[in-house]
């Protein structure tokens, strides 16, 4: 069962403006991708936040909390759904106009923002760090972004290969 | 016990990743990609709210518990899943539900022989509290998947 926010506080409305900001700029966005492309990016992303998040922030090893409550609520959901993966996306769609010699660079700008941004959610009580630090979310971002680049990459061989073998 | 049970998950995970091979000749890659990503991702939120939210199982203390419990959330489980749509797509409806509950029983046995290896502990979680939720789990998935079959359909 997915419990209600302790008390509907400045976290819960930095996270909702935040979400609904991001929604805004996803969906004003021109179109990069194919529907197919943009669902599996999403998806990645969300499956990348569940599960990370869930060995990190879950029962057993404990390193942060999400929001007010350790236990698992509907805002922490909320973020899962909206915000983590259309973080990835807007990272992905950025990615595709930045040029070859410079995509390490790219990729390190956006650790250093998304660490920029993780520090003002920190400000409005988004996060409880306990074993856990920004330095630390750093270098998982690192991984996370580039684990998007190669699984964008897999998945644009895939769809070609399908649309191959429907035709 | 544990260090056995673990090798004992390992083994099975990578027979499992050797089957996946099998399964191309009735899904495609992609599907297999989102079907995938889609039960890891529910099994993970829906495990948590069942260990967090409503206490009804507990966990071990962390160390060699970690690797034994993703490898069913992230490995077995949604190998066991990726077989269950081959077998919808090549058997009948009846058996295809037989088959869904077989699959929804090895989730509450896996449970259980945790419980019984010692990597969790049951509190007040029982097999009708198991099949209710892997109930939940099947409905999502299978609504996630019926709406990226539409958007793949659209392209």
């Amino acid at each position: 069962m997915l419990l209600l926010p302790e008390h509907f506080d400045a976290n819960e409305i930095y996270v909702l403006c935040v979400g609904f900001l991001m929604v805004s700029v996803f969906l004003s966005l021109p179109r990069k991708f194919s529907s197919v492309e943009t669902y599996l990016i999403l998806l990645f992303n969300f499956f990348l936040s569940s599960v990370f998040d869930q060995i990190l922030a879950g029962d057993i090893l404990d390193c942060y909390d999400i929001m007010d409550d350790p236990k698992f609520e509907i805002m922490d959901m909320f973020i899962y759904f909206f915000i983590y993966p259309i973080s990835g996306f807007l990272f992905m769609y950025i990615h595709t106009f930045v040029p070859r010699q410079l995509k390490v660079l790219y990729l390190i700008l956006a650790v250093v923002i998304t660490m920029g941004l993780e520090w003002i959610s920190d400000l409005f009580d988004v996060y409880q760090y306990k074993r856990w630090n920004l330095l630390l979310s750093g270098i998982s971002y690192f991984f996370l972004y580039a684990l998007n680049i190669y699984f964008l990459k897999y998945v644009r061989k895939f769809v070609l290969r399908s649309r191959e073998t429907l035709h | 016990m544990l260090t056995f049970y673990l090798v004992i998950k390992l083994v099975l995970s990578v027979l499992l990743i050797l089957t996946v091979k099998m399964l191309w000749k009735k899904i495609k890659k992609i599907e297999a990609v989102v079907y995938y990503l889609t039960i890891a991702s529910i099994m993970q939120i829906s495990n948590n709210i069942v260990a967090l939210n409503l206490e009804l199982i507990t966990f071990k203390e962390a160390g060699i518990v970690i690797p034994i419990l993703q490898l069913d959330r992230l490995i077995i489980l949604p190998i066991i899943t990726l077989w269950l749509i081959y077998f919808y797509r090549s058997t009948t409806r009846l058996l295809s539900f037989y088959l869904t509950i077989i699959w929804a029983s090895l989730f509450i046995a896996t449970t259980y022989a945790n419980n019984f290896a010692g990597v969790l502990s049951i509190e007040k979680w029982n097999a009708f509290i198991g099949f209710t939720e892997m109930f939940v789990i099947y409905v999502l998935f299978i609504g996630f998947n019926n709406f990226f079959k539409v958007i793949e359909e659209r392209v």
